[in-house]
């Protein structure tokens, strides 16, 4: 092989090579889906570090400390924002501030900002249709570990403040981060209230009551969920159920099927819309997930994926959800659209 | 191609490849003579090509004395001696070079770095491809070529050097008679120009027509050395190879070795 | 066969072979097809603008961000992308001659792995978070530090440097490296896992002026250096015996070029990640039309890889609106039909 030169023989062992070198990025791809699936973790670094910077002294000027712990400021409050991150995106929208909005990503679905030019990807953003957009604040991911979007945006003189979006806390921290950053403070305090609100009318309906083992379906080959530290995991336990991985420190566990089936969740939920092959058929068919009690049974219920991967202003609604998944008894007329039990009639047929 | 006195002697030469549990060349003295055609013979394994590359300085020796044109080998730069000692190898690669860009090469040990060639190159490297008759078919890569038309390119690439000695290992395995005839014959008015000629062949009938000199090797020593009617005997043919054969003399009066069947094998 | 004595021959023509182009001509249209794909590089983009909004910002004058998004963005990264085209293909064609293997390319001696690795490991202890520049730093010395590995093994194994032995522990080293990665990124979370990924995928992106200028820095004595070892290379390229015998040194040679070629490839890869194809296939195109002669293969190489990587990465930032397509997409889709024409070519031969 060493020795070979001729054109023909050139040409398949390229080609050849062609293909092995598409191997990768196959895996690559799967990696990439599993990755991108939920919203990015964490460093250990940011954390912490978060918190609110001292008012700035003098008129309308802002200055405000990041979730990555940089200092921001701006001279007035942002009028011309453009979001990298679809939860701050929907919380903007939110608090009153869509008009504000000049950019989106491609993912981004709200019929408010439908009209808005996309810039591309959140983390792979076309940096010079932000610079053209003429954004006087841009909303990015402050566990991006590249940091190569926030380092391009600064150097050009575009004001970057990124948020963390692990878990409730980020989400109300990031309503008031938002409110700031965009002068609706006033907004924004209500809107935390009426979130903390919404919780604490979850937490309370289900007091008391038994906690159904859970297991979300992040994605379902190798199956992935979410931990106990995540938003959802939260919002889990907000809403009387119990995490089938509670016991898991990571923020996005990838889990053996065989422990699955061991600790037999009495809930499966499945997050529909973001992946095609979750999708109850698919569970129905694989072995593993078919030989779960919870799925023989129909207890299989799917949720809007939309609705619980952005942790922002609509964690209420998603709390909700969650707690009729759990207790058919509190699916009420506004849910029902979002709650679906896809196994249970043949299950009682049988 | 000027005659001179570029010859090898080797005094007492041992080599041993790394590890190996014997001697591949084992205390071999010799030396070779300017103008002449000299042959290295010898069975699968007994040294010549190794012996070949010692003398062209690409290994280094054990023990012993190499000396070319009266300078130790490793005395030599690389460039000093390809300016003497053009070199047919074995085994090349064929990367899709031209023919003329491969006999072109001949030329390199004599351009500097960024040295474009010169009037005389381009004469030197018309005259190879001539000689070798590979002149017509200039501008095709190697690729499309026999291997008997490949092995004149490399032929005609060593004349390009000019060189006072010209090195061939092995150069007509896999040609079929009329190529290895006329190879045998350019190199036979090379030296009638003055070129020494020193090769490696498993052809010993052609050796014995065409050298002046015949060197046999035996596991790395030098068992016979001289005219070929002293070297190409029965006794000593039928011993170094093992196998029976007869020596007869042909029309010129070179010995002519004809194997013969194997009958009453002892074993 | 004549044999007609030598010296005194003059052939009428001296048989130069063109392949019908001399190489000043192929290296002037070279030269301008670059210039062409950096003149459409600047031009287009996600913003549009005219061709005085274009000079104006070009010169520095007009609206700021224009400016900004012209002289801090698009030329920047048009010239990387040139540079990093430019480095890749002169380093594949190295290696292919170096190797005398039609599937050597700048990542055989496990550049890409090794780079892949310190930008993991950066990812994943957080220390990318700190500086812009220790994701590439470490890119590099990743690219280097396996570079060595694999010298050190191929140098343990022989007495010299065998191209196979080499070659073999290239591919292993790649793949002890390609394993740690996803050893690491098993543990590691979502977002490592995620920026890993899109590093590995390659992007002009992340180009500025610095990195322009360290890239030229690194490029163009490079260049120098195996520009001048191309008559030596085309010797390897027969054969390691016939180098020698052809006059060159053929262990400093080797360890010249592979360490200039690995050099190469390990600063393409530290700013832009991994772009395959490029190295691999630019090299056998020039090859496949005017030959091997490195003394013409590497400056075609040169010029033909970079114009070929501005083009793709102009490509991959316009075709899908603001949506970035990842630059290894487009050298494939548009180099594979390219080069698959190249080969059917009557007279690829």
């Amino acid at each position: 092989m060493f020795f070979a030169w001729t054109s023909r023989e050139v040409a398949w062992r390229v080609c050849g090579r062609v293909a092995l070198r598409a191997a990768p990025f196959v895996a690559f791809a799967l990696a990439f889906a599993l990755a991108s699936c939920r919203a990015p973790g964490d460093s250990a670094a940011d954390s912490t570090s978060a918190r609110r910077a001292p008012r700035a002294g003098r008129g309308s000027a802002i200055e405000l400390t990041d979730d990555a712990g940089r200092v921001v400021h701006l001279d007035a409050p942002a009028r011309r924002v453009i979001s990298l991150v679809s939860s701050a995106t929907e919380t903007l929208i939110a608090l009153g501030a869509a008009d504000r909005i000049v950019g989106r990503t491609r993912y981004d679905d709200a019929p408010e900002i439908a009209a808005v030019p996309s810039v591309g990807g959140g983390v792979d953003p076309s940096i010079e249709t932000i610079v053209g957009l003429h954004p006087d604040l841009v909303i990015a991911w402050s566990a991006d570990k590249r940091q190569a979007v926030r380092a391009k945006l600064t150097a050009l003189g575009v004001h970057v403040f990124t948020v963390r979006t692990e878990d409730t806390s980020d989400v109300f921290r990031g309503i008031a981060n938002l409110g700031r950053l965009t002068g609706r403070d006033s907004a924004a305090l209500r809107l935390g209230g009426s979130i903390r609100g919404e919780l604490d009318d979850v937490r309370r309906s289900v007091a008391g009551r038994p906690a159904p083992s859970v297991f979300f379906v992040v994605f379902n080959d190798p199956p992935m969920t979410a931990g106990p530290d995540t938003f959802i995991g939260q919002l889990i336990g907000l809403a009387g159920g119990r995490s089938l991985f509670d016991d898991t420190r990571q923020l996005w566990p990838n889990v053996s099927m065989e422990e699955i089936v061991r600790r037999q969740p009495d809930v499966v939920i499945v997050p529909v819309g973001e992946f095609k092959t979750n999708t109850v058929d698919y569970l129905r068919a694989r072995t593993g997930w078919r030989d779960l009690r919870a799925v023989r049974e129909g207890r299989v219920v799917t949720v809007p994926a939309n609705l619980l991967n952005r942790p922002g202003a609509n964690i209420g609604k998603a709390a909700r959800v969650l707690r009729a998944a759990f207790y058919p008894e509190f699916t009420s007329a506004a849910d029902s659209a979002n709650v679906a039990r896809p196994l249970s009639a043949p299950a009682e047929r049988r | 191609m000027s005659s001179s006195n570029m010859s090898w002697s080797l005094t007492d030469v041992r080599f041993r490849h790394p590890g190996a549990a014997r001697d591949a060349i084992n205390n071999v003295t010799l030396a070779t003579h300017a103008g002449c055609i000299t042959a290295l013979l010898g069975p699968n394994g007994a040294g010549k090509s190794t012996l070949l590359q010692l003398m062209l300085g690409v290994l280094p020796v054990s023990s012993g004395d190499i000396r070319f044109g009266n300078r130790p080998i490793a005395a030599w730069t690389r460039t000093a001696l390809a300016r003497e000692v053009g070199v047919v190898p074995q085994g090349e690669a064929e990367p899709l070079f031209t023919v003329r860009e491969m006999v072109a090469m001949g030329r390199y040990p004599f351009l500097g770095r960024w040295q474009r060639e010169r009037e005389s190159d381009a004469t030197a490297i018309a005259a190879a491809m001539r000689r070798c008759s590979v002149d017509e078919f200039a501008d095709r890569r190697l690729a499309t070529l026999s291997g008997g038309e490949r092995q004149r390119v490399r032929l005609a690439r060593a004349l390009a050097q000019e060189p006072s000695v010209l090195v061939l290992d092995e150069p007509t395995t896999s040609l079929d008679i009329r190529h290895e005839m006329i190879a045998f014959e350019l190199l036979r008015s090379l030296r009638d120009d003055g070129v020494t000629v020193v090769l490696v062949t498993h052809n010993l009938n052609l050796a014995a027509r065409y050298a002046d000199d015949l060197v046999l090797l035996h596991r790395g020593e030098v068992v016979a050395r001289g005219q070929p009617t002293s070297v190409i005997t029965t006794e000593t043919i039928s011993r170094v190879y093992d196998w029976p054969v007869a020596v007869e003399l042909n029309a010129d009066g070179a010995p002519q070795v004809v194997p013969q069947a194997f009958v009453g094998a002892s074993t | 066969m004549e044999s007609t004595s030598a010296g005194a021959i003059a052939l009428p023509a001296r048989t130069r072979v063109h392949y019908g182009m001399p190489v000043s001509m192929r290296l002037l249209a070279l030269a301008v097809i670059l210039a062409l794909a950096l003149v459409a590089a600047i031009r287009l983009g996600a913003v549009s603008l005219s061709t005085t909004a274009l000079l104006d910002a070009v010169t520095g004058r007009g609206d700021a961000s224009t400016v900004a998004i012209v002289r801090q963005l698009r030329m920047p990264r048009a010239l990387q992308a040139a540079l990093v085209g430019a480095a890749l293909a002169v380093s594949g064609a190295t290696f292919q001659a170096l190797l005398r293997n039609a599937l050597a390319e700048p990542y055989i001696l496990g550049v890409s792995s090794g780079a892949a690795f310190g930008a993991v490991a950066t990812v994943v202890t957080g220390w990318s978070m700190r500086s812009v520049w220790a994701l590439p730093a470490a890119a590099f010395a990743g690219a280097i530090g396996s570079m060595l590995l694999v010298f050190r093994i191929a140098f343990s194994v022989g007495r010299a440097l065998d191209a196979r032995v080499l070659l073999l522990a290239g591919v292993v080293v790649s793949s002890f490296l390609v394993a740690l990665i996803w050893l690491v990124l098993t543990f590691a979370d979502t977002e490592s896992v995620r920026s890993a990924i899109f590093w590995m995928m390659g992007s002009h992106a992340g180009a500025s002026w610095r990195s322009v200028s360290i890239l030229a820095t690194c490029l163009v004595p490079s260049l120098a250096v195996l520009f001048a070892l191309a008559r030596p290379l085309n010797l390897l390229a027969v054969g390691e015996s016939t180098a020698a015998y052809l006059g060159t040194n053929v262990e400093r040679t080797k360890l010249i070029a592979f360490a200039v070629a690995t050099l190469l490839a390990a600063v393409s890869v530290a700013v832009s990640g991994t772009i395959g194809f490029v190295g691999l296939v630019v090299p056998h195109a020039m090859r496949l039309l005017w030959g091997s002669d490195n003394r013409a293969l590497l400056p075609c190489a040169a010029l033909a890889g970079g114009a070929f990587l501005v083009g793709a990465d102009t490509l991959s930032r316009t075709l899908a609106g603001a949506n970035e397509l990842p630059i290894g997409v487009v050298t494939a889709l548009i180099g594979v039909p390219c080069f698959v024409w190249l080969l059917r070519r009557p007279a690829a031969l």
